[in-house]
């Protein structure tokens, strides 16, 4: 996808490599880069053999940050590095997962209650509106208590609330798509209604829900962090950026490290998403208008 | 405008039927039996029985709606598994805590929006805006509960200013505990507010009926406050409106963070523990907030905004 | 403000009798992708005591443009690049703001095109009115009121008084209009600028409103600057007109001179469109002028009518277009 930033030889100052040309494309470059980096360092984190984010080392409790732990040591002697590293995978993963997830049942929940109408749509979307009338965390965390507090847990209950707003989303596209000449000509040729709808409707309805599903991304795994570390989400000792948020607290007058580091990778991904979230949001916008 | 609040109020009921379903369905969304998850190591004979009883699992869903409605009525929502009290009285010891510490974030909120949104409008493309852009955006991306304890370590611990945790007796101690957590929880939820009245005012900058009083020699400071900032009213009331959610979440964060004894607390205590019965008023009691405050800034912003009420 | 200094105070020559507001060579350029265009050009015109003039043109041909100009309030990224606006032996244009922000809706009042756009929509007509008047005319809060519902009962508007706490979207674009006209003269200005006061309005109130205007200059002997496309609404309203194009005064004179002997070509054709009910007079077609307005980005030296004139000539590319002296001026030396 990303082309090698090489600037043609014998040419240099006039040739701008790919990755440079605009400021949209430099946000985009720069948070794939953050986001995919960690994500791959996590994912191949056991094949690099950087250590073991369960050993225990009750002699190194409460190292700060040196060169033989980058990130420090916790309490009970665990390699802060290790563990944040560790957690890219399962952070990231649940962001990926859910978002995706709810994105692809929303959009067909969406396009179902757009495409056919009547009852169907009114019990579709009051049931959106219903989810969408509590709060995300609220929802979240009574789902959490049914199903038990956990991992599973938490995929489960992100999942059940934030199909609703692609669901709005992908509604409200579909409702302007309805009566678009194109829509109304397969119609009148006789197409079948799953192939109008896959073929035509839904390429148009991808691009505002893409778009918010970069947002969301980053919001369900800051979902995540906030069940782990009120102690609903991951369980320990498994790492997770909440989590280890959440086991230095008591230690924030000793030992900073262990929430703030873990803070500061949350929120430099966040800022990762957003720029790539900016590109496209930037990218969708001019499309819209070249459109016309 | 009393013919628009009626009518504003009567389209509330219906919202307020949607949680209260919600809030009964919660129960049987656990796999299961409900009964014995619930109670766990409590579960004694006698226990199992009662509860039985109280939710009526073996009646058609109905029917339980219907039971679950009545027992609203009365404020009978069972009793804390956890606690063995009354769960409508272990409510009402949090409510005071929470509805302080969400008005002060409310407040807080409005100030820091109002000022640094002024301010970016007043400047666009100069460098308030943009320090103001990129604090916003960076501010975004921090976790409510990590910059609360960024904020305990360095004004807590470090410079000692404000008490790391609980609350404390007293109107100014008070205010003074609740400070930390409203601020953060104000960082969290201002960014949106920005950015949302910074686009309006710069809008109504340069809107027609603005050039047309400055045709007429109005001062600056008059078409500001008259001007500009009336007509940007609607949409600040309207953007806190649609991000309570939002403040709500960030103040049941804070509340955990902070240790103040507020719904926010009982509620992850309770899902920690899979007290159902205080899980379910907590979601209802949250979501009866959720339309009131709807209702009322669609009330204010109708009070605001004379071409509303028609 | 202005680009470049000049001498405040006195103009070079000496103040013409009866001359309230002397405009020389007033002069606004607007950068844009295509190179710095020029929506007014060096134009000149003076209003006497006590009459109206009408400017008069197609749409873009930078009539509006010329009264903002007037009053200092041309948007950025635009600016007056030169020229002089002599009221009452002031260059406004080289006044300090203060000066002219107090001369700006007391001495003269300006009214627009959409009434209901130029109104505060979170406002009552009342506040809307006595706030300028308690600004403009030192009227105290509740005398301010009182003259308030004087004005609008002035200009037509019935209840007047609980018309007062009606606010502008209850109010229809004929009456809105009415509104802004009694905010306008609120403090008594001695010139009234009005931007196409009547265009927006339906043809029946059009009437109206400029009944209205009428009356009030003659009972107030204000002078007013008429600016509008319709030379109709030019020939009932004013004594003087100035035909403007690109950007460029074509010709100027008295109303009923200027249209029953045009000099400039524009002029001629414009009023050849006019579709009349004269007898005898063919009325199968409607007249059109062949073109449309030059783009101001690429008009370089010469009559920007040109490419469009019946009766051009190669001369005409490098005419330096300016008015002669004449009392009826017209900036063809040709025809």
């Amino acid at each position: 996808m990303k082309a090698p930033a090489v600037a043609q030889p014998g040419r240099l100052g006039r040739s701008i490599p790919w990755a440079w040309r605009d400021g949209a494309r430099l946000s985009l470059v720069i948070g794939l880069t953050i986001v995919l980096g960690m994500y791959v360092v996590g994912l191949v984190a056991p094949l690099l053999g950087i250590g073991d984010p369960l050993k225990l080392d009750y002699d190194a409790a409460l190292l700060a940050p040196s060169v033989a732990h980058p990130f420090g040591t916790d309490n009970l002697g665990r390699d802060m590095l290790v563990r944040v590293v560790y957690g890219t995978r399962v952070d990231l993963t649940l962001g990926f997962v859910t978002a995706t997830c709810s994105m692809l049942l929303g959009m067909a929940l969406g396009v179902y209650a757009g495409y056919f109408g009547g009852i169907r749509e009114s019990l579709i979307m009051r049931t959106v509106d219903a989810v969408l009338s509590l709060p995300f965390l609220v929802l979240v965390l009574a789902i959490v208590a049914a199903v038990g507090p956990g991992l599973v847990g938490v995929y489960v209950a992100i999942i059940a609330v934030s199909w609703a707003i692609y669901a709005r989303i992908s509604y409200a596209q579909m409702l302007v798509l309805r009566e678009k000449q194109f829509i109304l000509a397969a119609r009148t040729l006789a197409f079948g209604d799953a192939r109008i709808v896959f073929k035509h409707a839904l390429p148009n309805i991808f691009g505002p829900n893409i778009a918010w599903l970069i947002s969301d991304i980053i919001a369900n795994i800051l979902g995540l962090a906030i069940l782990s570390y009120l102690g609903v989400g991951i369980q320990p000792p498994d790492p997770e950026w909440g989590a280890l948020i959440a086991d230095g607290q008591t230690y924030l007058r000793t030992a900073w490290w262990i929430s703030t580091i873990p803070g500061l990778v949350l929120v430099v991904v966040g800022i990762g998403f957003l720029l790539i979230g900016d590109w496209f949001t930037t990218r969708l916008a001019g499309n819209a208008v070249a459109r016309r | 405008m009393r013919r628009y609040a009626a009518r504003r109020a009567l389209h509330a009921v219906p919202v307020l039927f949607g949680v209260t379903l919600i809030s009964f369905l919660l129960v049987h969304a656990i796999p299961g039996d409900p009964i014995r998850t619930m109670l766990q190591l409590h579960a004694t004979p006698e226990a199992v029985a009662y509860w039985r009883n109280f939710y009526g699992l073996d009646l058609p869903l109905p029917i339980q709606y219907l039971d679950f409605l009545r027992r609203l009525a009365t404020l009978d929502m069972g009793q804390s598994i956890q606690l063995r009290q009354f769960v409508s009285d272990v409510i009402i010891l949090r409510l005071g805590p929470t509805l302080a510490l969400i008005l002060y974030c409310v407040l807080l909120s409005l100030l820091i929006t109002f000022v640094l949104a002024t301010v970016s409008a007043l400047s666009v493309g100069h460098w308030p805006d943009r320090v103001v852009k990129v604090i916003s955006m960076v501010t975004n991306a921090m976790p409510a509960f990590w910059v609360g304890l960024t904020l305990i370590e360095i004004f807590c611990i470090r410079l000692g200013l404000f008490p790391a945790s609980g609350l404390r007796d007293g109107l100014l101690p008070l205010i003074w505990s609740l400070t930390l957590p409203a601020v953060t929880v104000a960082l969290y939820v201002s960014p949106v507010l920005i950015r949302g009245l910074r686009s309006t005012m710069i809008g109504l900058l340069h809107a027609d009926f603005v050039e047309a009083a400055r045709a007429r020699g109005l001062s600056e400071s008059t078409i500001l406050v008259r001007y500009v900032l009336r007509n940007s009213l609607v949409t600040l009331v309207t953007m806190v409106g649609l991000n309570v959610g939002f403040l709500i979440g960030g103040t049941i964060v804070v509340e955990n963070v902070f240790a103040i004894p507020g719904i926010g607390q009982l509620i992850v205590n309770a899902v920690t523990s899979q007290d159902f019965p205080v899980v379910q008023a907590c979601v209802l009691l949250i979501g009866v907030w959720v339309v009131m405050v709807n209702l009322l800034t669609d009330l204010l912003n109708a009070a605001l905004d004379p071409r509303i009420r028609l | 403000m202005i680009a470049h200094g000049g001498p405040a105070g006195q103009p070079a020559e000496k103040a013409r009798d009866g001359v309230l507001v002397d405009v020389r060579n007033l002069t606004v350029t607007f950068p844009t992708p295509g190179g710095t265009i020029r929506p007014v050009a060096k134009v000149s015109f003076t209003v006497t005591h006590g009459r109206t003039l009408g400017i008069v043109g197609e749409s873009g041909s930078g009539k509006s443009m010329t009264l903002r100009a007037m009053l200092d309030l041309v948007p950025p990224p635009g600016r007056i690049e030169e020229g002089q606006v002599v009221f009452d032996g002031r260059d406004l244009l080289r006044l300090p703001e203060k000066d002219r922000r107090s001369i700006r809706g007391r001495e003269i009042g300006i009214i627009f095109q959409d009434p209901m756009a130029s109104l505060n929509p979170v406002l009552t007509v009342g506040d809307q009115l006595s706030e300028l008047l308690r600004a403009k005319a030192g009227l105290g809060r509740r005398a301010a009121w009182a003259r308030a519902g004087e004005l609008l009962d002035r200009v037509g508007i019935r209840a007047a008084n609980s018309r007062l706490r009606s606010y502008p979207h209850q109010f229809s674009g004929g009456m809105a209009q009415r509104v802004m006209i009694a905010m306008a003269l609120g403090a008594g200005p001695r010139l009234l600028l009005a931007d196409e006061p009547t265009t927006a309005l339906d043809v029946s109130v059009q009437d109206q409103v400029l009944a209205l205007l009428e009356d009030l200059r003659i009972e107030t002997t204000m002078s007013m600057i008429i600016v509008s496309h319709d030379i109709g609404v030019i020939a009932r309203a004013c004594d003087d007109v100035a035909v403007m194009y690109a950007g460029m005064l074509l010709e100027r004179g008295a109303v009923a001179e200027v249209l029953r002997r045009p000099r400039h070509p524009y002029t001629k054709m414009l009023l050849s469109t006019v579709p009349t009910l004269e007898p005898n007079v063919d009325r199968r077609r409607l007249e059109t002028i062949v073109g449309q307005l030059p783009d101001l980005a690429t008009l370089t030296h010469g009559c920007p009518f040109a490419p469009r004139c019946a009766f051009a000539r190669a001369e005409c590319a490098a005419l330096d277009v300016s008015l002669d002296t004449e009392p009826h001026a017209s900036a063809c030396p040709y025809v």
